[in-house]
């Protein structure tokens, strides 16, 4: 046996069979490391450089956990009749067209947006500005909410704060990317702010997240501000990160409390990352302005 | 092979294998709650063999599932490296623990380790430092109890896998 495996007793010179306590050195050299990274994650965003290709890595594993579900989801087409499979068909086309139509609808909210607020110039989009990409993992705290798509890097036109857009309007941002995986940060985030417009009064907010499933809040809104509840808002296109006119929320609540100096407005999301798989990256947009 | 590398590389088989359960995506609530069997199957090892896994085992998986969570980069190995310290300094008072007093030690320690990762480290909201609401709490509760009642299935599986595959001398 080795002699880093048992003490030797002082007194009768056996052998006591008792595991080596770990050594406060190695821990206390662990601790620092993990504290170094996280005080470089939290002042230098170190790690939005590694999490795109740390993703890659872990990409596999992302595959592995997918393949029981996919070889039960094999083996039942494979032994579900013709007709059924018909039927499949028609409704993959059903959401093919659907996908089309919402790709229309987004193009011309943009364009009624664009038209209102005579930035008609300064936006040029083009229908083949979007690549569309898959879900790959969604964090499991929801209050800090990242989502992992998958991407080609060999299609051009991927770079980071490009927005990640899904039928009923914005979901996010990308962060960081890797060669096939991208990170992206939710609007439902407390992290993120997004400049946004309303519908009908027309004013202008940042929009901050709260976490998956809340609501949002706009940002120091005077006390004379006119909004209404249940006017949507649109991405105003202000910080060059997002395209305008796109919608994110609604207006849920607006409270007027005597001890803030700014109204307390609540806004819920219009899409959530939960139960969608599919969504639309918007290449490119910073490099047009 | 060397034994103790082949051991080595089936503890670490067995830890990857809980990092692809983790990383399966669910579509609705569960992927909030669902529990974290590399947590699980880490507590287990530090329990059955401390010698053989450490905090290096802790630091680099810690990290894994900071990249694959997007959480703050060292965030999950820190807890876990703290995790099995103390399941290292007090593993002969709980390894001869019944198996649901175990349960309901890693009940406790699920609930302050989700609050812990609640914690507004990058300053998003100004005037608090923990993001938890009440519909977080529910949730972590629903996490601390799921992932309690995974301890003994967990614990007797390894133990099944470590008999059949771990021989130590």
């Amino acid at each position: 046996m080795l002699r880093k495996e048992h003490k030797v007793s002082h007194i009768s010179s056996e052998a006591i069979f008792a595991i080596p306590a770990m050594k406060p050195a190695k821990v206390l050299f662990s601790l620092i490391v993990c504290f170094l990274l996280i005080l470089s994650d939290i002042n230098y965003k170190s790690s939005d450089i590694l999490r795109g290709y740390g993703n890659d890595i872990l990409n596999p594993i992302i595959y592995i956990s997918k393949t029981p579900s996919l070889l039960v989801r094999n083996l039942i087409s494979f032994f579900s009749s013709r007709e059924d499979l018909r039927l499949t068909i028609q409704t993959l086309e059903k959401e093919n067209l659907k996908i089309q139509s919402i790709n229309t609808l987004l193009e011309e909210i943009s364009f009624e947006n664009k038209r209102l607020n005579s930035l008609w110039d300064s936006v040029k989009e083009k229908p083949g500005q979007y690549y569309l990409v898959k879900k790959k993992y969604l964090s499991t705290n929801e209050l800090k909410p990242v989502m992992t798509i998958g991407i080609n890097r060999k299609e051009k036109g991927y770079a980071v704060n490009n927005a990640v857009i899904s039928e009923k309007g914005i979901l996010g941002r990308i962060i960081s990317l890797g060669l096939y995986q991208a990170e992206v940060l939710l609007v439902e985030d407390p992290r993120s702010l997004i400049p946004v417009t309303s519908s009908s009064s027309r004013l202008h907010a940042i929009l901050q997240g709260s976490g998956l499933g809340r609501l949002g809040n706009l940002k120091n809104i005077k006390k004379t501000a006119n909004f209404e509840i249940g006017e949507k808002l649109y991405s105003s296109g202000l910080g060059g990160i997002f395209p305008s006119g796109y919608p994110i929320a609604k207006i849920e609540s607006i409270v007027d409390s005597p001890d803030n100096e700014f109204l307390n407005v609540k806004v819920s999301f219009l899409q959530s990352p939960l139960n969608q798989d599919h969504f639309l990256v918007l290449r490119n947009f910073g490099s047009d302005e | 092979m060397n034994k103790s590398v082949k051991n080595q590389l089936l503890i670490y088989l067995s830890l990857f294998l809980a990092l692809v359960v983790d990383s399966y995506s669910f579509s609705n609530i569960l992927q909030f709650i669902k529990p974290s069997f590399v947590l699980l199957v880490l507590i287990y090892w530090n329990l059955a063999l401390p010698d053989r896994v450490g905090i290096t085992t802790a630091l680099l998986f810690g990290v894994l599932i900071d990249l694959l969570e997007g959480s703050l980069l060292g965030l999950h190995a820190f807890l876990f490296v703290i995790i099995t310290y103390l399941c290292q300094r007090f593993f002969y008072q709980f390894r001869v623990t019944p198996i649901w007093q175990q349960s309901f030690l890693i009940f406790i320690l699920s609930i302050l380790l989700k609050q812990i990762l609640a914690l507004d480290f990058l300053d998003s909201e100004l005037n608090r430092t923990n993001l938890s609401d009440k519909y977080y709490f529910i949730h972590t509760l629903n996490y601390a109890i799921l992932t309690s009642l995974s301890w003994p299935p967990v614990y007797y599986l390894c133990r099944l896998y470590r008999r059949r595959w771990i021989k130590i001398e």
